[in-house]
């Protein structure tokens, strides 16, 4: 008795949960919005023409999250990889990341750069002017 | 045509990895019963020596090359025919065991449930891999990333590991990036099925491990109820499809496990799957360096001979020395001084939260509010338990392994609350396969079979 007690409720428990994880991935499928990680792929192919193969980016951002700035340059670092990314504005090439246009002309004029190229995904591709 | 380059690079190392075990493990000319156990094995083993064999190709000529292809069809034609050589009669089905304290009668039932809660498990993972195809943060901020590097680097394969890149813990080994990558030699393409289809394969071969080695050591039904537990633990389901190295890590800390607890029934060669096993979970992370040290400190408490699991470890490990010595950067662990570590560890406070943290996601265990222990550890309370063979070594090593990480913790150089807050319910997710085959090997569901059947696979009297 005792053994098909335990026995039923590891199985009720089990499809219980089964369920329910079932029932929320599709309410979140079903809800889900376009998710890019990094830069898209077609603005990667066009980098990697003006980029020269083994250099390394700088990288700077107008996000205030030191969490979400992180996870957007391991986002970029995701999709430019072999090229490396460190974070800084002291390089040849700069990935820039912005949220909000009126922060460009701002970090343009702040680190005196100009832009080479929209990326997309909030990216763009910056140079020393 | 990628799609079915992709099926090949999914089917080329379960083929090497189940013609290796099936040399180390011989079976009949015909396929038994316990093939499905060879299969789950070979399939985290061949994914683990194709990972190797790549590392050793790199390490070689320099860069990833399609020529890489005609060694892995190597390798799965040298095993094929060593397997078929080999297939003198199965050892584990001339020793079977009578299953005398397994829940007899609910064999049907259990199959049922399980095959709904697999086809339940397996929509969910196809639902998230279409949400998230890239998977979790860590997928593509650590693996998958690290497995581009190898891909598109050329021969700047190496810049995967610069310091630059500090973040993305350079210093983890390359079992999942290399897996990876070595799929995309054949594909020619990163096409992001193959870390769907390599975390797929993980979670189905830790599942099917975990029933396979319970059928083969207790009885089916019980080996059909961990399955159940396994696949409804919902936590478990999504590590799998989040593409992160933690389920391999899960996968050979179980195999591992289960292969010793059945050593006695297999031939030598058993113990050096052992030893493979347990050295590709130190080529997954570097847990699996701790989890290596813990088994091989664990046989010699229990006296088990370990010269037979080094032999079979050497040649892993001998990979994993030249990877941390050559390539990796020293692990975030190694840059704290002696001091810091002193008072890390004189700090009363870091053990609180380290218990605290243990004991929160230890009740938030398994999502979804549904937390798989409370019926577990309810079987474990009403009904009796017997010591059986390897059950005590298995005990040992799953609690020094919660020590060891415990004791990470502690001396952790980053913020302790965020880092346990952050990984310890993954740490957790990484034993619990092992954990859930541990305590339903114990436990003795009482049965008519019980009466009538002798004494099965009890502990020796050396108490191992």
């Amino acid at each position: 008795m005792r053994g098909s007690l335990a026995l039923l409720a590891m199985i009720a428990f089990a499809t219980a949960s089964s369920v329910t994880l079932l029932s929320d991935e599709i309410f979140r499928y079903v809800h889900r919005t376009p998710n890019i990680v990094g830069i898209p792929d077609t603005a990667v192919m066009g980098l990697r023409s003006i980029v020269p193969k083994g250099e390394t980016l700088g990288f700077i951002s107008d996000g205030s999250d030191p969490g979400a700035v992180g996870r957007r340059l391991y986002g970029a670092t995701y999709s430019l990889v072999p090229l490396v990314i460190d974070s800084g504005a002291n390089r040849r090439f700069i990935i820039g990341d912005f949220r909000t246009k009126a922060s460009i002309s701002i970090a343009l004029s702040q680190h005196r750069l100009r832009i080479v190229k929209d990326l997309g995904n909030g990216f763009l591709l910056l140079a020393a002017r | 045509m990628t799609l079915l380059a992709t099926l090949i690079s999914l089917f080329v190392p379960i083929i090497i990895g189940f013609g290796f075990v099936r040399t180390c493990i011989p079976g009949e000319k015909h396929l038994c019963r316990h093939d499905w156990l060879r299969l789950c094995l070979g399939i985290g083993i061949g994914f683990g020596l194709c990972s190797c064999a790549l590392f050793v190709w790199l390490l070689t000529y320099g860069g990833v090359h399609a020529a890489y292809i005609a060694v892995e069809i190597g390798l799965a034609m040298i095993f094929g025919v060593l397997a078929a050589y080999n297939a003198t009669g199965c050892g584990l089905c001339k020793s079977s065991t009578a299953p005398e304290t397994s829940p007899a009668g609910w064999n049907r039932p259990l199959l049922v449930v399980c095959g709904l809660i697999f086809l339940s498990a397996c929509l969910s993972f196809a639902l998230e891999s279409g949400i998230h195809p890239e998977g979790q943060g860590d997928a593509w901020a650590i693996w998958n990333l690290r497995a581009r590097s190898l891909f598109r680097g050329g021969e700047q394969w190496r810049n995967a590991f610069s310091g630059t890149l500090v973040w993305s813990h350079p210093d983890y080994p390359l079992l999942l990036p290399g897996s990876v990558a070595r799929s995309w030699i054949y594909t020619g393409t990163e096409t992001q099925n193959v870390p769907i289809g390599i975390a797929a394969l993980f979670t189905l071969a830790t599942v099917g491990m975990l029933a396979a080695g319970l059928s083969t050591l207790a009885s089916r039904e019980k080996g059909l109820l961990a399955g159940i537990v396994l696949l409804g633990t919902a936590s478990f389901v999504k590590l799998g499809v989040a593409q992160y190295a933690d389920m391999p890590i899960a996968f050979f800390v179980l195999a591992s496990i289960v292969l010793l607890c059945i050593q006695d029934r297999l031939p030598m060669s058993g113990a050096v799957l052992v030893g493979i096993s347990a050295a590709l979970a130190a080529w997954t992370k570097n847990e699996g360096l701790l989890f290596f040290a813990i088994l091989l400190i664990t046989m010699k408490w229990t006296k088990r001979p370990v010269s037979k699991v080094l032999m079979g470890a050497v040649c892993i490990l001998t990979l994993i020395a030249i990877f941390k010595v050559s390539l990796a950067p020293p692990n975030y662990l190694a840059k704290s001084g002696s001091t810091a570590l002193l008072r890390k560890l004189t700090d009363p406070s870091r053990y609180v939260l380290v218990a605290v943290g243990f004991a929160y996601q230890l009740i938030h265990f398994g999502g979804q509010r549904l937390n798989p222990l409370v019926p577990l550890l309810a079987a474990l309370l009403l009904l009796k338990h017997t010591a059986k063979r390897g059950a005590r070594s298995s005990a040992m090593i799953l609690s020094s392994m919660c020590a060891g990480v415990a004791f990470v913790y502690l001396i952790t150089p980053f913020d302790l609350a965020w880092q346990i807050a952050w990984s310890l319910n993954r740490l957790l997710l990484q034993l619990w396969p092992s954990a859930l085959f541990t305590c339903l090997y114990i436990v003795d569901f009482p049965s008519p079979r019980q009466q009538h059947v002798g004494a099965g696979p009890r502990e020796s009297s050396a108490q191992r």
